[in-house]
């Protein structure tokens, strides 16, 4: 990353590391998979009460889906039809 | 009041007890005059019983699967009773009942075996959920929650919500993008992770943060990989490494104590990246089987400290004689124990297992040290008696064991021997489902190549921190890359993060995708 790139995608933070910023550090567990192994299973979907199947769909919902041209046109956006 | 016990409550104490239940319709069973009904609830199922009186009632009002009733009757010993329940000394005879719900017939039986395929009970899901089996796995997962939440609340972190609209910072993942209605062309992305809110916390002086967190990231779906899923994100200021090693180790040996009743007194053990690499070509390996790599030949600059083990090995010199190990840049081989009787049948088998388009080997070479300490090897041809000793030795082997050796391209082999000794692993029975074992893996590389542009990018993200004795390497040297065949000779490949990462295996099935990860990281500011 250069130093402009890193300015405009970081620079919140590396502005707010100029006010005083204590050494730290952390960790992110992977909450869902955590459970999976504790239970025993080979899947964390069996672990998530309303999981997305193997497409990112879900499929009860039958999401994700289209929306109106009402709803797009108010969100400025126009669809690139192929 | 719809009813004065759970399906699951009534014990042989309560015999002679009136009481009203509601619940499901589990199953129903006509004996002559008399129906059976399990009714079930959350918290169990109970066999209700209707007389001859209730009849007519039930032809007028026919039940059926799922339906919700509401039943009022005395408790009653069972004269034949099931073990398998917590409520099966037990039944209720029935006095009078109401239908408060009528249900359709469900697409498929809501038992622990269930009838329904995959796909119907994803469309159903609030049908599936209220199958035993997947109800079983939600409470685990909120027991996991709550032994987290309050192992973090005793030790003074705060759970402080981070926003889910935040800007798109293209690293890493792909985003997934909210368009904004207001601000015509303008999107928010749904963050990946907390990461720079958590930092920012930091920086306000909340020195002790948590949040049991929805990440999105857009990914080209894996296996097993959900667009959105769950972290316990935490982050402390004013520690060192160690601080944040031991705090968290606890938590998940707290979370092993409450959910599993496993005291896992043992410490952790801790490894280096590089020689969870060198020792098990996997930066998560599971170590609950010996099974290590020897490595015979490798380039020199990927494990730098390994010097003497190559000036040792018999196969590093490139005059074997043995093309294929005297063209490879790396030869790595390991001991499957007590397999040297393989047959022909199997090693072919394992052969074609080495050659699928996921692991892309060329080819295995085996030997067999025999039982009767004389070895038989795929390359007699090129190696006498005495190398092919002296090759499995080096491996560990025990006579009656089988080595199995790999050849070729540096990454593609490592990963190869890693698969490779997971599969005998699993096929050996080694990996058993209810040993749990904890490793920190320590140290890990601060970049990762980036083959589409050629260059070293962060492999974590930007804001870790190198070892310290590191930073004069990157400073001193640019991340562009000019010969991208060589790009692992690259002084970048070889600066190490102060970044760690928490392995907890069990049972793993299909390639690469049933790994536990935890990333932690200490920032550098």
């Amino acid at each position: 990353m250069t130093e402009a790139e890193a300015l405009h995608k970081f620079g919140f933070l590396l502005g707010a590391f100029e006010y005083g910023a204590p050494p730290h550090g952390g960790i992110a567990f992977g909450f869902d998979r955590l459970c999976s192994i504790l239970g025993g299973s080979e899947s964390i979907r069996d672990f998530i009460a309303f999981p997305k199947n193997n497409s990112g769909r879900d499929v009860m919902l039958d999401a994700p889906g289209t929306i109106d041209q009402h709803q797009l046109d108010e969100l400025h956006i126009q669809l690139n039809k192929e | 009041m719809y009813r004065s016990h759970t399906c699951g409550a009534l014990r042989m104490q309560d015999v002679n007890q009136t009481v009203t239940l509601a619940g499901w319709v589990q199953t129903i069973r006509k004996f002559g005059a008399i129906t059976f009904i399990d009714l079930r609830d959350r918290y169990g199922i109970t066999q209700l019983l209707l007389g001859e009186e209730l009849n007519s009632q039930l032809t007028d009002q026919p039940l059926g699967r799922e339906y919700v009733l509401q039943a009022t009757g005395k408790v009653t010993e069972r004269s034949n009773k099931n073990s398998q329940i917590e409520t099966g000394d037990i039944e209720v005879a029935v006095t009078s009942f109401t239908i408060l719900n009528k249900s359709a017939v469900p697409p498929f039986t809501i038992q622990d075996d269930t009838d329904g395929g995959d796909d119907i009970r994803m469309k159903y899901r609030f049908l599936d959920l209220r199958r035993n089996a997947v109800k079983k796995n939600l409470e685990l997962r909120y027991a996991v929650n709550r032994s987290a939440r309050n192992y973090l609340h005793q030790q003074g972190f705060m759970d402080i919500e981070t926003p889910f609209l935040i800007k798109s910072t293209p690293e890493g993942a792909r985003d997934f993008v909210v368009p904004s209605r207001m601000n015509a062309g303008q999107f928010y992305a749904l963050p990946q992770s907390p990461q720079t809110f958590k930092q920012l916390l930091m920086v306000s002086g909340y020195d002790r943060y948590y949040q049991i967190v929805k990440c999105f990231r857009d990914e080209d779906l894996r296996a097993d990989r959900q667009p959105e899923f769950t972290q316990i994100d935490c982050e402390m200021a004013f520690v060192e490494q160690e601080d944040i090693l031991q705090m968290f180790e606890q938590l998940i040996k707290q979370i092993f104590k409450d959910v599993k009743q496993i005291d896992y007194t043992a410490l952790v053990e801790r490894i280096s990246w590089e020689e969870a690499m060198w020792t098990y070509g996997n930066d998560k390996p599971d170590i609950r089987f010996n099974m290590k790599l020897a490595n015979y030949k490798f380039p020199l600059h990927t494990f730098p400290e390994k010097k003497e083990t190559l000036s040792n090995s018999i196969l590093s010199s490139g005059a074997t004689g043995f093309p294929v190990f005297d063209q490879a840049e790396t030869i790595i081989g390991f001991a499957a124990a007590g397999c040297s009787e393989y047959t022909r049948k199997q090693i072919d088998e394992l052969t074609e297992w080495i050659k699928r388009p996921q692991i892309g080997m060329q080819g295995m070479v085996y030997i067999k040290c025999n039982l009767d300490g004389t070895f038989k090897s795929s390359v007699d041809k090129f190696f006498g008696e005495e190398s092919l000793q002296k090759i499995a030795a080096a491996t560990g082997a025990q006579a009656g064991d089988l080595v199995l050796v790999l050849a070729g391209k540096e990454e593609k082999t490592r990963k190869a021997a890693s698969e490779l000794r997971l599969e005998m692993g699993k096929r050996l029975g080694l990996r058993k489902e209810n040993e749990f074992k904890l490793l920190w893996v320590l140290d890990f590389p601060l970049f990762e190549y980036a083959e589409e542009e050629n260059r070293w990018v962060a492999r974590h993200h930007p804001f870790t921190a190198p070892k310290p004795d590191h930073i004069a390497v990157m400073i001193d040297n640019d991340p562009e890359i000019k010969d991208a065949a060589k790009y692992l000779e690259h002084p970048y490949a070889g600066i190490k993060a102060n970044a760690y990462d928490m392995v907890l295996k069990v049972d793993p099935s299909e390639f690469s995708s049933d790994r536990f990860r935890k990333k932690c990281l200490q920032h550098w500011v």
